[in-house]
């Protein structure tokens, strides 16, 4: 597996707080990573020490599979917390000046990246009449000057309206699918998020508690009919055997989830026990992506 | 470091604040001329002290027609002493750097600059040398505006006699005075990074240090020790308008140097060491 992004027991401390607590996280080249956690779990500084604007108390950075990472910064983009630009100046000459920091020749990016962020009619109006969607967009338009590899942003969807979000969120996808960048990308829209990215990795109290897969998050959110029973291997051969029911897994030690008749619960559960298997819990379960998140980090709040 | 270079010369010339202090200190420049103008009047017998409410007052004493002339006893370098001496230079160099250095910080640019390849060492030495540059054009100007006022409220005979060379040493010295007092106010730019807490530091900065080592010195009277010497603000007020001789040049170039490195280095450890926010 390929990772852009590797972190190996990254810690920062502030205050003797540890506000970032050993992570590990994986983001894996080609994907749109989610990062999701509440206010104050630890996002922003993570992905402070990722792009090198703050350093860690303990732990390491590896970026594109490098051990340095201040050369390998070269190759990314950010947009963290709110867009770094002058309200007294336009557009083009914020990225003028970012143009000029990061010794890029060619003024002509500054066109095109105002061309494929809509901001190219903004003219001579200056940054602080811009609309929160319009700064955000200027804001990656910035993190994209050195056409980067990986883009980290920290919730650049935060305050738009859903013209706006929708406008990120096409534009993300752009990036990554027709110019293969990883972006990294944190949101407390948990359901905008679900509909960019293919990884996730969630955080609370500084601790990354857990990281999935698109397809994963799918199947544990899907709609299913919930068994907790004495012998889940028994109860498999009965759902196969008597059911021909295939499509069920064991997420646990004596708990089976059925994807298939979920019409008749009723049913599967009276074949069960005519089997001998002792039946003792069973309800139909399954969520949305937003619930499913909020159940997670509560569940592993207590 | 070209290219950071670069981008901050684009910011500077794009600075309202640097056009601002600049048009202050040249207005401050013509008020000052427009001050001693009425005193000339004065001085002549063409106006009466106290014509419109305002009393001008020559060593604690209500000023009377001499019949000569106020330009006979002050002079372009006096004016110049004005400017350098009085706070204004300190003062107003104060305000531009703080807006300049920690507006980077304030809008959050700095976060498109650092990690991106550059060392963070660099990217402070290029905003120290752009600030310093804007400082000497800032200065520059004002003492351009001095000579031109000269010019034109008293005339050729201001240029007469050792002016030229009095001028050069002068302005040289109180150039070396500015440049390491620039680098002080840019490190109190990067230690705050904050506008209003840099403004307020910086205007105490210019204006605190003169008071306290001016009355160390009075405490210290007996002894030899001056510490006000080692202080540019103080060195500015002081300094001789004419007959500067290459040894108080030298220490003035030392002394500068030297806060010059400190501040400096200061600046560049502490802005590689704090975290960007």
């Amino acid at each position: 597996m390929e990772y852009v992004l590797q972190t190996d027991a990254l810690t920062k401390v502030y205050g003797g707080v540890k506000v970032v607590n050993e992570v590990g996280m994986h983001v894996e080249k080609g994907s749109i990573y989610g990062f999701i956690g509440k206010n104050g779990a630890g996002k922003t500084t993570f992905m402070r020490m990722a792009a090198g604007l703050a350093a860690p108390t303990s732990g390491s950075v590896t970026l594109f599979g490098s051990g340095e990472p201040e050369r390998q910064r070269m190759r990314i983009g950010t947009l963290i917390e709110n867009p770094g630009v002058f309200g007294g100046m336009t557009a083009r000459e914020n990225l003028e000046i970012v143009r000029r920091s990061l010794g890029i020749p060619e003024k002509k990016r500054i066109d095109g990246l105002l061309e494929l962020t809509g901001l190219s009619g903004a003219g001579r109006k200056k940054v602080k009449n811009f609309s929160m969607g319009m700064k955000q967009r200027l804001g990656i338009a910035i993190a994209m000057l050195r056409s980067p590899d990986f883009l980290i942003l920290d919730e650049p969807i935060n305050g738009l309206d859903p013209t706006g979000i929708m406008e990120i969120r096409d534009l993300l996808v752009t990036l990554n699918r027709e110019k293969g960048i990883t972006i990294l990308i944190s949101s407390h829209i948990l359901g905008e998020l679900s509909k960019v990215a293919t990884h996730y990795g969630v955080i609370r109290d500084g601790v990354l508690i857990e990281e999935f897969g698109a397809a994963e998050l799918a199947l544990r959110c899907r709609r299913c009919h919930k068994l907790v029973v004495d012998n889940a291997e028994l109860a498999a051969g009965v759902l196969e055997e008597k059911l021909d029911i295939h499509s069920y897994d064991i997420p646990q030690e004596g708990v089976l989830r059925v994807f298939e008749r979920l019409s008749d619960t009723s049913g599967t559960n009276r074949i069960l026990m005519e089997n001998g298997v002792e039946l003792r819990e069973s309800y139909l379960a399954g969520q949305d992506l937003e619930g499913y998140f909020m159940e997670l980090l509560g569940k592993q709040k207590a | 470091m070209l290219c950071l270079l670069s981008a901050e010369a684009y910011k500077l010339g794009k600075s309202k604040s640097f056009y601002i202090c600049m048009a202050s200190m040249v207005s401050v420049v013509f008020l000052m001329y427009g001050m001693f103008v009425i005193a000339d009047r004065i001085e002549r017998g063409e106006l009466e002290n106290g014509t419109g409410g305002v009393v001008i007052t020559q060593d604690g004493e209500r000023m009377e027609s001499g019949g000569g002339s106020i330009w006979e006893q002050v002079g372009i370098m006096e004016m110049l002493s004005q400017i350098f001496s009085g706070d204004l230079v300190a003062c107003m160099t104060s305000i531009f750097i703080s807006i300049f250095v920690i507006g980077e910080h304030t809008s959050g640019m700095v976060k498109n600059i650092v990690g991106k390849g550059n060392a963070r060492g660099v990217i402070f030495l290029s905003k120290l040398l752009v600030t310093e540059a804007g400082v000497i054009i800032m200065v520059t100007v004002s003492v351009a505006a001095t000579l031109l006022a000269g010019r034109m409220f008293i005339g050729d005979c201001a240029f007469a006699g050792d002016f030229r060379e009095n001028f050069l040493a002068y302005t040289g010295v109180q150039y070396l005075n500015v440049i390491a007092l620039t680098a002080v106010f840019v490190l109190t730019g990067e230690l705050t990074r904050n506008l209003a807490a840099g403004i307020s530091l910086g205007i105490g900065v210019a204006v605190l240090p003169v008071l306290i080592l001016t009355g160390l010195d009075m405490a210290l009277g007996e002894s030899s020790i001056s510490l006000s010497r080692y202080w540019m603000v103080s060195r500015s007020g002081s300094c001789p308008l004419e007959g500067i001789t290459s040894g108080y040049a030298v220490e003035t170039a030392l002394i500068a140097g030297i806060w010059l490195i400190a501040a400096t280095a200061l600046g560049m450890w502490h802005f590689y060491r704090a975290d960007i926010r």
